[in-house]
C-alpha cells in the first residue's frame, strides 16, 4: 500500500531542508560520520560527538578517518589512524559490517564501538570518501566480560572443589562429571565416560533406590540421600549427594549432584557406635548393678542387674531412683538421701568408696549394698553426671551360707560326687568317692578322671565331655568303673555341666552311685523270667505236641491247627506280657500282634483307640476274643475275600460308681453275613466266657454286613 | 507215617538236625519237619551229645533249643557257627532272653506253628544251596 505522501512531489526546499539538514543526521538512531579520501571528517552527527567524547575539526585531514581522541585495537594497543578500518574501506573499496573497535575518550575512558562503514564513489565510481555509523557498545562489552569471568570462575571453582559434581540427563546419561568426580569414579578423562549411564557407578544393591531419586529429582525435587560408589577400577566408597534440577539450554532437565565421599565419616560413626555398644555390652554384662545419671541425679541409663536389685525399671531423665529406697546406715539409723554417698558424691564431684548401706524397697524388702558412686566430668572439668554401681552384699553373704550348706551335703552323701574340668582333670572328691573308688581325695584331686575308667571303655570320656562342653546333661548312664585296687564296678552316672557365673561351662560334676547289688538283683530276675518263660512255653508246645498226636490218630486235621493257632494267640498274648514285666499290655500292641498272623495285610485293620494299658487278665482274654473274631473272619467274614475290613475301636469312660472300657469290633465289605447255626468254641467263648470271667457285657451280632462285637467291662488300670 | 506234602513247603529237601530235650516237643517238631517234606538226620536231647552229633554229623541246618536242661546251648551254636552250619534257636524267652552276641541268630518262639518254620526254613538256607 502505497503512503499517500510519496503521490506529490518534493519541493526543492523541502529537498534542502529534510535531505541535508543538521537535524536530519541527529534523528538518525545512531552514530554517523562522512570523510573523504584524505581522511577530513566532513560531517559528523551529535550521536558520533557524544561516543567519541569531543568534537572534531571538520575538514581537518589531521583528524585522519575518525573522530575519536585515540584509536585502539581490541587488545587496547593503540592504533595509527591510517589502520583504522574506515581508511581500509576508503582503500579497498570494500564495505565492512559490524566490525569492533576500541577508542579511548579525552577522559581516558574506553570506549567499545561497532562500526558499519561504506565507500562513497563519485559518478565516475571513483572513491571520494565514506560513511560510518557506528553504535556504543561499550555495556554489552562489558556485560559480556563480566559473564565470561564469572563463567571461567565458576569453571575453576567446580573443577578444583574436592566434592564431586555432575550432571546426569534425565535418562541417567551423564553430561557432566568434575576433576573430583572423575578421581572419585577412577576415570582418568571424562572423555571416557560421557555419555555413558551413570547408574554403572552404583552399587547394584542401590541402583534402583538411585534411579528412583534420580527421576523424582529430575521431576522438580531437591533431594539427599547415600549410596556406595563403585569406581571403574572396582573402588567401593560411600557417598552422601545433594541433587536438585537443572534446567538446561535446550529446555530438558537435568539432576545436578553434588557428593561427597562420607566413608571415613561412617566408618568413624560405626566405630564410636561400637565402642559405645561395647560399652553398654559390658555394663549389661557385669553381674553387679550399674546405673549412671545426669548432673541432677536422674538415671540416663542401667543394667539388667539394676533392675534385678531394684525391682522395677526406672523412668529415663526423670528418676532418681535410689531416692525410692528407705536408706539405713549400718548401724540402723535413718540415712536421708541427700546424705547419701551418691548424693555427695554428685554435690562434691568426688568418688566415694566402701559406704555400706542398708536400703529398703517400696515392698518392704531390704537389702545390704556398697554404692560405688562416681562422678562424670567433662574435658573442661564441668560435672556431667555420674555412674554408681551398687554391690549386693547379702548376696553375697545369702551365697556364701548357701555354698557352706551344700559343701556339706556334698561331703556326707552316700554318693560319689566329683568335680572335673573341661579337661577332665578331677577337682573335687567326696568322701562317698572315696569309699565307692578306694583313691583318697588328695591321690585323686588333679588326676584325670580317666583313671576309673576301664581300658575298654576309655572312649566314653570324650563322648561324655563333649556333651558337657555343648552344656549338656547326662543321666542315669549305667557303665563300669574301676576302682584303685582293680575291681569292677557298676555304676549309674549322673554328669552335670557345671557353669560360672556368666554361663560359660567350666568343667562337670559326677554323681556316681554303686548299682552292683540292683544289677545283681536284675540279673537273678531276669534268669528267673527266663527259666519261667521257658518252662511256660515249654508247657504248651508240650501240649501242642500230645494234641498233634491225639488229633492226628482222630484225623481233624481242621480241628487240630485251629487248635493249634488258638495255643500260639495264647502264648503271644504271653509275651507281650512278660516283656511288660506282668505288669499290663499296651493295647495296641496286643491287637497288632493278634491279627498280624491271621491278617497280614495291616491296612485292612484299624485300630484305634486312647493308649491303654490293659491289666494282664483282661489282656488274655481280649487277646483269645480277638484270636476267634479273626479266625471266623478269615473264614467266612471279610477277610475272606481281598476288600473286606475290620475296624476295631475302644475307649474309656466313667459311670458313677468306676472307671469302664469299652471295645468294639465291626467288620464290613465282607461276603453276607449268615448267622451260624450252631454255637462252636469260638461263639461260647466270646459270649459266655469273657462275661463272666471279667464281669464284661458282651454283646455278639451277625447283620448280613459284617459281624459286629461288642465287649465293655470295668476298667482297673 | 505222614505222607510228605511238598505243597505245604517252600524250601527244597533239607537234611535237618534238631537239638531238643523235651521229648514230646522233639516229636511235634520231627512230625512237623517230615510234613513238610524234611528229614530229620538226629534229635540231640542233650548238650553232650548235640555237640558230638554238631561237630561231626551231616546236616543242612539245626533247630537249637535255647535251654538244655537249665543251661543256654551257647556252645552248640558257637560250635555250628565254626562249621558254618545254618542254624536257629527255639526258645520260650522273650526277646531279652538271648544273650546279645547271638542277636542276629533267627529265632522261633515257642509255641510254633509248622507254617512258621517253614518260613524260617525258606529264609535261612536259600534254595539250591542244599547238599541232597
Amino acid at each position: 500500500m502505497a503512503a499517500p505522501g510519496l503521490a506529490a512531489a518534493a519541493s526543492p526546499a523541502e529537498f534542502a531542508a529534510i535531505a541535508s539538514d543538521a537535524a536530519l543526521w541527529d534523528l538518525l538512531p545512531c552514530a554517523a560520520y562522512t570523510c573523504n579520501a584524505n581522511g577530513a571528517i566532513l560531517r559528523y552527527n551529535k550521536k558520533a560527538a557524544d561516543i567519541w567524547g569531543r568534537e572534531p575539526e571538520l575538514g581537518d585531514p589531521a583528524e585522519g578517518y575518525c573522530g575519536s581522541y585515540r584509536p585502539c585495537a581490541p587488545d587496547g594497543r593503540l592504533l595509527s589512524r591510517q589502520d583504522g578500518p574506515v581508511a581500509q574501506a576508503i582503500r579497498d573499496g570494500q564495505s565492512s559490517r559490524d566490525v569492533e573497535v576500541v577508542f579511548e575518550q579525552p577522559s581516558g575512558r574506553l570506549i567499545h564501538a561497532k562500526m558499519n562503514i561504506d565507500p562513497i564513489r563519485d559518478d565516475r565510481g571513483k572513491i571520494i570518501g565514506a560513511i560510518n555509523c557506528f553504535q556504543d557498545v561499550t555495556a554489552r562489552k562489558q556485560a559480556e566480560r563480566r559473564l565470561e569471568r564469572r563463567e571461567s570462575l565458576l569453571q575453576a571453582v567446580v573443577e578444583t572443589t574436592p566434592e564431586c559434581i555432575t550432571i546426569v540427563a534425565r535418562d541417567g546419561s551423564l553430561l557432566h562429571v568434575n576433576h573430583a568426580g572423575l578421581g572419585m569414579i577412577e576415570a582418568d578423562d571424562f572423555g571416557d565416560v560421557e555419555g555413558s549411564p551413570a547408574s554403572q557407578f552404583i552399587a547394584p544393591e542401590h541402583r534402583a533406590h538411585w534411579s528412583a531419586l534420580h527421576e523424582k529429582v529430575c521431576k522438580g525435587d531437591r533431594l539427599t540421600w547415600e549410596f556406595d560408589l563403585v569406581g571403574l577400577r572396582g573402588g567401593r566408597r560411600r557417598m552422601e549427594t545433594h541433587a536438585a534440577p537443572l534446567r538446561l539450554p535446550d529446555g530438558s532437565v537435568a539432576a545436578l549432584a553434588i557428593t561427597h565421599d562420607i566413608t571415613t565419616r561412617r566408618q568413624g560413626e560405626e566405630a564410636v557406635r561400637e565402642s559405645e555398644s561395647r560399652l553398654r555390652e559390658l555394663l549389661e554384662a557385669l553381674p553387679n548393678a550399674i546405673y549412671t545419671t545426669d548432673a541432677q541425679g536422674l538415671v540416663t541409663f542401667y543394667n539388667q542387674a539394676a533392675i534385678e536389685m531394684f525391682g522395677r525399671r526406672p523412668e529415663l531423665g526423670s528418676d532418681e531412683w535410689l531416692r525410692s529406697w528407705k536408706l539405713y546406715r549400718t548401724d540402723g539409723s535413718f540415712l536421708p538421701y541427700d546424705e547419701s554417698s551418691m548424693a555427695l558424691s554428685l554435690q562434691e564431684k568426688r568418688p566415694i568408696r566402701g559406704e555400706e548401706a542398708i536400703g529398703e524397697r517400696p515392698d518392704g524388702s531390704r537389702v545390704h549394698f556398697v554404692p560405688y558412686p562416681t562422678p562424670l566430668v567433662d574435658a573442661r572439668g564441668k560435672l556431667v553426671g555420674a555412674v554408681n554401681m551398687l554391690v549386693d552384699l547379702s548376696d553375697r553373704k545369702k551365697a556364701e551360707d548357701y555354698a557352706q550348706r551344700l559343701a556339706a551335703i556334698v561331703e556326707f552323701s552316700d554318693d560319689a560326687i566329683v568335680s572335673k574340668n573341661t579337661h577332665g582333670v578331677i577337682q573335687t572328691w567326696n568322701k562317698g568317692a572315696a569309699r565307692l573308688f578306694g583313691y583318697a581325695a588328695e591321690e585323686a584331686i588333679g588326676q584325670p578322671v580317666s583313671m576309673l575308667i576301664p581300658p575298654e571303655r576309655q572312649d566314653e570320656e570324650p563322648a561324655i565331655l563333649e556333651r558337657i562342653r555343648l552344656g549338656e546333661r547326662i543321666d542315669h548312664y549305667e557303665t563300669v568303673r574301676i576302682r584303685k585296687d582293680g575291681t569292677l564296678v557298676d555304676i549309674s552316672l549322673t554328669v552335670s555341666p557345671l557353669k560360672d557365673a556368666s554361663g560359660k561351662v567350666v568343667g562337670a560334676s559326677k554323681i556316681a552311685r554303686d548299682i552292683t547289688e540292683r544289677r545283681r538283683q536284675e540279673e537273678r530276675r531276669q534268669l528267673l523270667v527266663n527259666e519261667l518263660n521257658h518252662r511256660v512255653k515249654n508247657t504248651l508246645a508240650t501240649v501242642q505236641s500230645i494234641a498233634s498226636q491225639a488229633f492226628r490218630n482222630e484225623g481233624h486235621d481242621t480241628n487240630f491247627s485251629q487248635f493249634e493257632r488258638r495255643l500260639v494267640a495264647l502264648s503271644t498274648a504271653h509275651d507281650v506280657l512278660t516283656r511288660e514285666n506282668w505288669e499290663g499290655a499296651d493295647l495296641k500292641e496286643l491287637v497288632t500282634r493278634t491279627l498280624s498272623p491271621l491278617c497280614p495285610q495291616a491296612e485292612r485293620v484299624d485300630a484305634s483307640g486312647p493308649w491303654i494299658r490293659v491289666r494282664p487278665k483282661l489282656a488274655l482274654s481280649l487277646s483269645m476274643a480277638l484270636h476267634e473274631l479273626a479266625t471266623n473272619a478269615a473264614k467266612y467274614g471279610s477277610l475272606s475275600n481281598q476288600q473286606g475290613r475290620i475296624k476295631i475301636e475302644w475307649r474309656m469312660f466313667e459311670t458313677e460308681s468306676e472307671g469302664r472300657f469299652g471295645l468294639r469290633w465291626e467288620e464290613m465289605g465282607g461276603p453276607p453275613v449268615e448267622a451260624p447255626k450252631r454255637k462252636g468254641f469260638g461263639s461260647r467263648l466270646l459270649e459266655r466266657a469273657l462275661s463272666s470271667e471279667l464281669d464284661a457285657t458282651v454283646r455278639l451280632a451277625f447283620p448280613p454286613t459284617g459281624v459286629v462285637y461288642e465287649i465293655e467291662a470295668p476298667f482297673r488300670g | 507215617m505222614v505222607e510228605r506234602n511238598p505243597a505245604a513247603s517252600h524250601s527244597a529237601k533239607l537234611r535237618i538236625l534238631v537239638v531238643e530235650d523235651e521229648g514230646m516237643i522233639a516229636m511235634l517238631i520231627e512230625d512237623m519237619l517230615i510234613q513238610l517234606g524234611h528229614e530229620v538226620v538226629a534229635v540231640a536231647s542233650n548238650a553232650r551229645q548235640a555237640l558230638e552229633v554238631a561237630r561231626t554229623a551231616s546236616f543242612d541246618f539245626a533247630l537249637v533249643d535255647l535251654n538244655l536242661d537249665g543251661q543256654p546251648s551257647y556252645p552248640i551254636a558257637d560250635m555250628l557257627a565254626s562249621r558254618g552250619a545254618p542254624f536257629a534257636f527255639a526258645t520260650g524267652y522273650g526277646l531279652q532272653g538271648v544273650d546279645r552276641r547271638y542277636a542276629d541268630v533267627p529265632r522261633l518262639t515257642k509255641p510254633f506253628l509248622s507254617s512258621d518254620l517253614d518260613q524260617l526254613l525258606s529264609q535261612v538256607v536259600p534254595r539250591g544251596t542244599t547238599g541232597g
